[in-house]
């Protein structure tokens, strides 16, 4: 079928049309996948060494993300938060008052994304937490920072904060190491020769 | 021809964003905020404070050039010992990736026994993070993640860059 000098028109603008809102659907489908994507907290506790973060960890262990659920609601109306909590299964407890198969509950801000994200079915982590003392919490874990938790893929630590010098040390070290490393500090940290960092403000 | 190019000036873009403690990519406008909203946030958010006032005078302002249709909010509470001290959430972007309604949470139940400065220090990073900016992990920028009375101001790095992307 010949085609006319209209139908040549028609293809070059939409061409056009298309060079004009491509750039604009490739920009959407970067940037615009997801509500949690954006955000940032403070933090009230920094560390600069491990056994100062496993001394002030109510609980060190290895586990595995077997449940995430949307968690509560807080705050007056305006002000709201929601949270998202993860359920972790213990494989492996290196500290703290905890038994290896319990579960765990962390809370964790929904709209907070962190940097590598471990809240989903399945993800193996290596958890600093410390247990929130509200009795509205019902023993929620918490974390202390973005220093506090690391995914680990097929046996690997996986940098939690780029560019952080105690995060990379962990990332550099083994599974074996991290636990070598925690059970030689324990016992200092039981005979109060390293003391918990105390959060700012105190 | 044209896609391609603008698809890779905005990869091309994602590294130096990133040097520059940015999380947001999308353009110039990648994060706006209405001054206003904010001004009256910044007080309300401190309110029942001891009477501590604070005003934005440790944030430099001449990067934003009006007052706009985007929202910031900021919101105290005491929202419990399990929530951080205090942060920035994005509720909604557009689909060039921009905020356009975001929140400033500050969690009065840690909040309690900071000394004024490390108030001012956890007000100007949480601003710091509306407008776009993240952790360093190091210096002296009021953005390091724990809050220090040390560090009450963001840095001429900051606003450098936060000026080149308000402009």
């Amino acid at each position: 079928m010949k085609r006319g000098p209209n139908h040549r028109r028609g293809v070059r603008e939409m061409r056009r049309y298309l060079a004009l809102i491509l750039p604009v659907f490739l920009l959407g489908a970067c940037e615009s996948s997801g509500l949690s994507s954006q955000g940032s907290a403070a933090a009230e506790f920094w560390f600069e060494t491990l056994p100062q973060m496993v001394a002030t960890s109510d609980v060190v262990f290895l586990g595995t993300v077997v449940e995430v659920r949307d968690g509560t609601t807080e705050g007056p109306p305006g002000e709201e938060i929601e949270h998202l909590d993860a359920v972790v299964r213990v494989d492996e407890a290196l500290f703290g008052l905890i038994d290896e198969s319990a579960t765990l509950t962390v809370q964790t801000l929904k709209f907070v994304e962190p940097e590598r994200e471990w809240r989903e079915v399945g993800a193996t982590v290596l958890a600093f937490l410390k247990q929130s003392p509200d009795r509205e919490d019902e023993g929620r874990y918490y974390l202390m920072n973005d220093q506090s938790l690391y995914l680990v893929v097929d046996g690997d630590i996986l940098g939690a904060v780029e560019g952080d010098r105690l995060s990379d040390e962990i990332a550099s070290m083994s599974i074996e190491e991290v636990r070598e490393a925690i059970a030689t500090t324990t016992p200092s940290i039981e005979a109060g020769v390293i003391t918990p960092q105390p959060p700012v403000g105190s | 021809m044209i896609p391609l190019i603008a698809f890779g000036l905005v990869i091309s873009s994602t590294p130096a964003w990133g040097n520059n403690w940015i999380r947001k990519t999308g353009g110039d406008s990648a994060i706006q905020f209405d001054l206003c909203d904010l001004n009256a946030g910044f007080h309300d958010a401190w309110h029942d404070n001891n009477g501590h006032d604070i005003s934005p005078t440790n944030i430099n302002p001449s990067h934003v050039h009006s007052c706009n249709t985007v929202e910031v909010r900021m919101n105290d509470f005491a929202y419990g010992s399990a929530d951080p001290i205090g942060w920035w959430e994005c509720h909604s972007v557009n689909i060039l990736g921009q905020c356009v309604n975001g929140h400033v949470h500050i969690n009065l139940s840690k909040t309690g026994s900071l000394s004024t400065g490390a108030k001012l220090s956890l007000t100007c990073q949480e601003i710091g993070h509306s407008v776009g900016l993240d952790h360093p992990t190091s210096g002296t920028s009021c953005m390091i993640q724990i809050v220090s009375a040390n560090r009450q101001h963001l840095i001429q790095h900051d606003i450098d860059v936060i000026n080149a992307h308000y402009s």
